[in-house]
């Protein structure tokens, strides 16, 4: 079922987001200490240990998921949903800011455009999968 | 008969969105390349440059209305690969280049979706597609000549290198180009030889011309934009330095093979 695989591909890319964001190699994860100081996951997206542990439950939750139909719909909407209101939240904070470089949400998650176009397209790429229709059997 | 499926509802909506994306991104860098600095996502300093790089979305954006006329999922399997591979491609050179972009333009923000979004969606789609196909039967129909087949392989063999080794040696090169140029510009234009010059031989697959029928369109669309550009921008161009001589003739070759395929294979 494409709505299970898709579930499945998702959360195998954050799984793998999650563990190398804990990788403390420069050549995957350069610091950068402009702005809130954080490292780069692939020089693109801003990233700590919260944010990874973030990416690592986005990852293993869909992973559990995946198994079936109907918790494959429900984690996709869930998820869609939390994903837009991070990349909502992310981008009022960084308009109130400015536009900066990289900025810190509620303190704790760095994020940068990379970042917030990254939760934007999960998002819709989960809230379609929540959504759709299934295969007939 | 040609059935492998017809095309998803899901496919083509991600097309459209593709086209709506890149036709405005295609339109304003070749139309409008001198004030590319004022609105692209990352730096570019020559008209040229810009046209170099908006040469693909400005064809891509006619190739892809034209994909979206197709019923049949075949016709449309290997291009939505190969967006896929320039997906991958532009984002590993984004990578390398993240402090040339600007990070809040809404070009910028466009852009990245726009490669992510292949990422993520073609594998589902391919999966979506392959489900609703039912049974479908194994093209038939015209197979590309044997001759074209060993040159979209000789050719591979040469542009698959090619790309690899300007994406590495993007600085060095920069210093060879016949016009100033960023090593981030190279670096994107890299991926244009891996999809235009190498990946034909892979999209060819079981030897189906129609797999690959709008691509070599495309190929021939975009050799055109090359050389229009190469021509009409004002960037001075030093045809002495080491790339001079060969970058049109790339092109020319890319619109030979594009119009030779085409015309051989008409009937």
């Amino acid at each position: 079922m494409y709505i299970q695989y898709g579930v499945g591909i998702i959360s195998i890319a954050y799984v793998a987001l999650g563990v190398l964001g804990f990788l403390p190699l420069d050549w995957i994860n350069p610091f950068h200490h402009e702005g809130v100081g954080a490292r780069y996951l692939f020089n693109l997206v801003a990233i700590n240990g919260v944010h990874n542990l973030i990416h690592l439950a986005i990852g293993a939750t869909g992973l559990w998921a995946m198994r079936r139909l109907d918790r494959s719909q429900w984690w996709g909407k869930v998820v869609g949903v939390v994903l837009l209101v991070v990349f909502a939240a992310g981008m009022v904070q960084a308009a109130l800011e400015g536009f900066p470089g990289d900025q810190l949400l509620l303190g704790l998650v760095p994020l940068n455009s990379p970042g917030h176009t990254l939760h934007l397209t999960t998002s819709a790429v989960a809230l379609y999968l929540g959504f759709a229709r299934p295969s007939p059997a | 008969m040609m059935t492998y499926g017809t095309v998803a509802r899901e496919t083509r909506f991600l097309i459209g969105l593709t086209i709506a994306v890149i036709a405005p991104f295609g339109f304003l860098l070749y139309l409008f390349p001198s004030s590319a600095g004022d609105y692209w996502a990352w730096e570019i300093a020559q008209p040229r440059t810009a046209m170099l790089v908006g040469s693909i979305y400005f064809a891509t954006s006619i190739y892809y209305v034209l994909l979206s006329r197709q019923r049949e999922w075949l016709l449309l399997q290997s291009s939505l690969r190969s967006l896929f591979v320039v997906a991958v491609w532009l984002l590993v050179a984004a990578m390398f280049h993240w402090q040339s972009f600007f990070p809040y333009r809404l070009m910028t923000l466009i852009w990245l979706i726009t490669y992510y979004l292949p990422l993520m969606s073609f594998p589902i789609l391919n999966r979506l597609q392959a489900e609703r196909g039912g049974n479908a039967e194994k093209p038939a129909g015209r197979q590309i000549i044997r001759g074209w087949r060993t040159w979209l392989i000789l050719r591979a063999a040469i542009y698959g290198p090619t790309a690899i080794l300007l994406f590495v040696f993007a600085p060095q090169v920069s210093a060879a180009w016949p016009w100033p140029i960023e090593p981030v510009n190279l670096r994107m234009f890299s991926g244009q030889i891996a999809v235009f010059g190498a990946y034909q031989a892979l999209a060819m697959q079981d030897g189906f011309w129609q797999r690959i029928r709008l691509f070599m369109l495309c190929t021939a669309m975009l050799a055109t934009a090359h050389l229009v550009g190469l021509l009409l921008s004002g960037t001075p161009y030093d045809s002495s330095a080491p790339v001079g001589a060969l970058l049109p003739l790339m092109f020319v070759e890319w619109l030979a093979t594009g119009l030779g395929m085409l015309w051989t294979h008409r009937k």
